[in-house]
């Protein structure tokens, strides 16, 4: 009993410190994802926007940071794709900070400093620069390109976009750009609230009267904050079913066991009150020592064990080191709490069958069975009918049985889903989860005459000849004008201006008209696989024969208010960007909102289409990106021939790449041991499944001690008895697996949804899934089994019989 | 050539409680004959119940020999123990014993199901029939008397035709009535079946329906008690 007690309040305890040591580390994650401490990021902001901002209760604090240009080119590299930044104190220092590890220097104050990282001063040729040092590099700064010559007057490591140089408030306010503009200013707000229900969560967005061409997103903790919640409670309830399944089983198994002892007690003169108060005090009594032994254990398991655990059997070993369990005081209360309230209320109906047994019953008792309805005869072999007997004899006490351990394999499903959902693995830049995606950095120019093929068939047939690839989805494109007409590009054009630009459409429509190219848009191709892919994620997918023999196209929504609707079936026309007379038409299929084949950025529509129908219309359609996929995930061989490849074209300068490998590694980082908190409570709940089904099942045959004696001494040989234990436990099994792979996975799936802000698939982790359904098994078959052979040694089939302890 | 179907000698078992050394059997020659009756009576703690645990295999001795039906049970494992008590030996209990969610019918062929033979339907029916229990066939065991519940039990003893039927005080938890009804029944039963019945009891009226009377007092058969000799 105490153990049960003990039991409990060590897995509440323990959840409850690992998940907010999880949890903790989840959110230290998402900070360092973002490369700030921030609830919500608001694209563009007013002046009027910012009072707004002051004057809103809710608000902590808001920090600006302003796209101020970008570094065009250096004397070492052409495309170096390093920007340029202005950012406030706040952000600086306030929301920045939990991000960054490492800051020498400090913020740049004159017009001609920067603080750097060493990744953009690598991007840029200055590798080993330090503070103090200059370096000139051509910069776009509003429609200007300009050499500047900057000096270090600062240095950061950590988290966050590397790839940057900050800039200070004068040469922000010399640019002439304004937080207002979209394209530009960002406004990280951080709230005081730590839930923010969706409700609020629009009542903010309204508040903050947004432009057309506003967006204001929320940070995953708080956007999904409600749900999260829920979650966690959920998961809080399961537990505390589990270990209410717990006590009770072992009050009713102690009750029932001591059934004889109350019996003698009323004999001699108890009442039944008395009885009740004195299993109340006895409650009292093992509920206090077994939650104080519980929480101290609890302690040594979270703080000590687990870490170990962990740590010995070399998950993710030699990164960061050991795990560091957060503890919180409200963890105590709520373990003594809830555990005190799960005792209670499993306690009260055993303690009042012990307080209504009457004495002639209790001293003839004997386990209750044998006296309902006839059953339905079955059919079968005898072991095979009996253990189903068994089992189905007494339902309540089996579906205890089964619920009890359904429940933790439950939990452990479910939070094995949620943190394997979570792992560096899971992340993908891509949404296509390729493994790697080379891109043509000429096409950062702003000169189009800089766009240059970097990627040639040599090239490709290169990729092709190593061994670890197994896709190459090269993404091709050329550039073309969408010549005016009044059906679709008007309607397209006139919407682009009034969501995106600060100038009436009415302004620039007879340039439009008479001047196409200077609106220049991209004709981009696909191949067959990228286009399966992204018309899987297409609201209405479309015909793929129409789409791969050139008849259809899709169009990237840019965010414009356009449902597909309004578009789907009209005619778009392009033409090309040097020869307007070379001109091609398409039927739109669709709108997308995936931005992977947007090659640059324009006023008409990015049109994707078959890239079959590129090479036809272009001479020299340019390769922008290419997507590859290895035979086997991860595999940094291939990506280091891959690399090793591409290093060897004549302008390896001007390529640039992301890799699943860099994600998983740069997710790994900020993760901290986020995922060890997330193995140890997996490792607590399978510990206390089995520990739960360990005392049920102890119990059970325990109870039946006398009747598994009788089949013994009518002849049941220890060969049959093992037979049928082993039969009723597959039974157990059985029943548990159904339950878990039904309303376990119902559970599980809602939990999963309402927690999964990454988006991703919903997938259960097979290996720990089969390694917890195998172990089910075993524990279901052998702990009877053990139980019945530890109880046949202890006393002798007579004693048995006798009843004798 | 003797016709002894039981037969122990020098059978000793010794417990220990405490400091102190139970001698529950102490020295015990005792026989019985096919198709004999007998009853060995003595009173509460005398070893009369260890005497029968031990012919049937159910305990170990501490010395001394058991045989039965030709076997030496010292040299058996506990596999062939369990095997030799569902072919060899009826056991009837004073708590009946029966399975609780099985029914009758289902109790008294269990022995035999166990033992994987073909159940001898007309043989089953046949005893039921005897021990008036016909009608009670799909009944469970916690809807019946006591006394009924005890005919099951002697019904189950004799279904899987073991030579030997052990009673350990069957009628202790009946009325005199009962009592005398079921053990006639047993004796009836016996009687057809050609089986041997050792009976313990501590009531010299039930006693007095055996074929012979023994004595146990102390662990050791009471010297002149046994009514044959």
């Amino acid at each position: 009993m105490i153990l049960a007690v003990f039991l409990s309040s060590l897995m509440m305890f323990s959840i409850f410190t690992v998940g907010i040591t999880y949890f903790k580390m989840q959110r230290l994650q998402n900070i360092r994802l973002s490369g700030a401490d921030f609830d919500a990021i608001m694209y563009g902001v007013s002046d009027s926007q910012k009072e707004r901002l002051e004057g809103h209760p809710g608000v902590e604090k808001f920090g600006i940071c302003s796209a101020s240009g970008f570094v065009e080119e250096t004397l070492y590299d052409k495309t170096p794709d390093v920007g340029l930044m202005y950012a406030d104190p706040v952000y600086w220092d306030q929301m920045m900070a939990p991000a960054r590890e490492t800051v020498t220097g400090s913020y740049p104050m004159a017009e001609d400093q920067v603080m750097a990282t060493e990744e953009a001063l690598e991007k840029c040729g200055f590798s080993g620069l330090g503070v103090g040092d200059e370096f000139t590099v051509v910069c776009g700064v509003a429609g200007e390109t300009k050499e500047r010559t900057f000096r270090i007057s600062g240095i950061w490591d950590g988290y966050g976009a590397k790839d940057v140089f900050y800039v200070s408030e004068s040469f922000y306010k010399q640019t002439g750009l304004h937080p207002s503009d979209v394209s530009s200013g960002r406004c990280f707000i951080q709230l005081k609230q730590n839930l923010m229900s969706a409700k609020e969560q629009d009542a903010f967005i309204s508040y903050m009267e947004l432009d057309k061409s506003q967006r204001l997103f929320y940070q995953i903790d708080i956007g999904y904050s409600v749900q999260i919640l829920r979650g966690i409670l959920c998961l809080v309830f399961v537990i505390c079913l589990c270990a209410y399944l717990l006590v009770y089983n072992i009050m009713y198994l102690s009750v029932a066991g001591n059934i004889r002892y109350y019996g003698l007690l009323q004999t001699i003169g108890m009442t039944g009150r008395q009885i009740y108060g004195l299993i109340g005090r006895q409650m009292l009594l093992v509920g206090g020592i077994g939650i104080l032994g519980g929480i101290l254990a609890g302690g040594g398991l979270s703080f000590i064990l687990i870490p170990e655990i962990v740590k010995s059997l070399g998950i993710r070993a030699g990164r960061i080191g050991g795990i560091e369990v957060s503890f919180h005081p409200a963890v105590f209360l709520a373990t003594i709490f809830l555990v005190g309230v799960t005792v209670f209320a499993a306690g009260r109906k055993p303690a009042k069958t012990a307080a209504a047994s009457s004495p002639m019953e209790a001293l003839g008792y004997r386990p209750e069975s044998g006296t309902g309805r006839l059953r339905k005869k079955r059919r079968g072999r005898l072991i095979w009918r009996m253990a189903t007997d068994q089992v189905l004899k007494d339902k309540k006490k089996s579906a205890v049985i089964v619920v009890s351990l359904s429940v933790s394999l439950a939990v452990f499903l479910c939070v094995v889903t949620l943190v394997s959902s979570q792992g560096a693995r899971e992340y993908y830049f891509n949404y296509r989860n390729l493994d790697m995606v080379l891109q043509n950095d000429t096409m950062k120019k702003e000169d189009l005459k800089e766009h240059v093929q970097i990627f040639d068939g040599a090239f490709l047939d290169r990729l092709d000849e190593i061994d670890g690839i197994a896709g190459i989805d090269p993404v091709i494109y050329t550039e073309v004008t969408v010549p005016w007409e009044p059906d679709f590009a008007d309607q397209w054009m006139r919407e682009f201006y009034e969501t995106w630009m600060n100038i009436p459409y009415e302004d620039e429509i007879e340039e439009y008209k008479e001047y196409p190219e200077n609106f220049g848009s991209v004709l981009v191709g696909i191949d067959r696989e990228d286009f399966r892919a992204l018309n899987s994620t297409m609201e209405e997918p479309v015909s793929e024969t129409a789409f791969l023999e050139g008849k259809t196209c899709l169009l990237y929504r840019n965010s414009l208010a356009f449902e597909n609707q309004d578009v789907v079936g009209k005619t778009v026309t392009c033409a090309d960007y040097r020869d307007r007379e070379h001109s091609r038409s398409f039927e739109i299929a669709g709108l997308t909102d995936v931005t992977d084949y947007n090659a640059l950025a324009s006023y008409p529509p990015i049109m994707i289409v078959s890239d079959s129908v590129v090479k036809d219309f272009a001479e020299v359609p340019v390769i922008f990106k290419i997507g590859i996929t290895y035979t086997e995930e991860f595999d940094e061989d291939t990506e280091k021939a891959v690399l090793s490849a591409v290093d060897e074209i004549p302008r390896a300068k001007d390529y640039s790449y992301e890799s699943k490998i860099d994600l998983m590694k740069t997710v790994e980082k900020a993760q901290g041991n986020m995922m060890e908190a997330g193995i140890s409570m997996v490792l607590i709940l399978a510990f206390i499944g089995i520990m739960n089904y360990l005392n049920t099942s102890i119990g059970n045959i325990q109870n039946r001690r006398m009747e598994l004696s009788i089949l013994e001494s009518i002849g049941m040989t220890g060969k049959q008895m093992g037979g049928m234990l082993v039969m009723e436990g597959l039974l157990y099994a059985a029943g548990v697996w159904f339950i878990t792979m039904t309303a376990g996975l119902w559970m599980t799936y809602r939990l999963y949804q309402s927690m999964n802000y990454n988006g991703a698939a919903f997938k259960i982790p097979m290996p720990p899934m089969l390694a917890a359904f195998a172990a089910t098994a075993a524990v279901c078959v052998s702990v009877p089994l053990a139980a019945y052979r530890r109880m046949e040694k202890r006393n002798s089939i007579v004693e048995r019989i006798k009843g004798i302890e | 050539m003797n016709s002894w179907i039981v037969e122990t000698k020098g059978l000793k078992k010794y417990y220990k409680l405490g400091d102190h050394t139970v001698k529950a059997l102490d020295g015990v020659d005792f026989q019985v004959k096919e198709q004999e009756f007998a009853a060995i009576i003595g009173k509460s703690g005398s070893g009369k119940s260890t005497l029968l645990h031990m012919i049937g295999g159910l305990d170990h001795p501490t010395a001394g020999e058991v045989c039965v039906a030709g076997k030496h049970l010292s040299g058996m494992t506990k596999e062939e123990l369990t095997v030799f008590r569902r072919r060899k030996v009826g056991f009837i209990f004073q708590n009946y014993n029966l399975v609780p969610d099985l029914s009758v019918y289902e109790n008294v062929v269990l022995p035999i199901e166990l033992d994987g033979r073909r159940i001898d339907r007309q043989f089953v029916e046949e005893i039921l029939e005897l021990l008036k229990l016909e009608e009670k066939k799909k009944a469970l065991p916690g809807t019946l008397s006591g006394g009924q519940q005890q005919r099951v039990a002697i019904a189950r003893a004799i279904a899987s035709k073991p030579s030997l039927i052990l009673a350990d005080e069957p009628t202790g938890n009946l009325d005199t009535a009962a009592s005398h009804d079921v053990l006639g029944l047993l004796k009836m039963a016996a009687n057809q079946f050609q089986q041997t019945i050792v009976l313990i009891t501590h009531d010299n009226d039930i006693a007095q329906m055996a074929d012979r009377i023994v004595r146990i007092e102390d662990g050791v058969i009471v010297k002149g008690s046994d009514s044959r000799a």
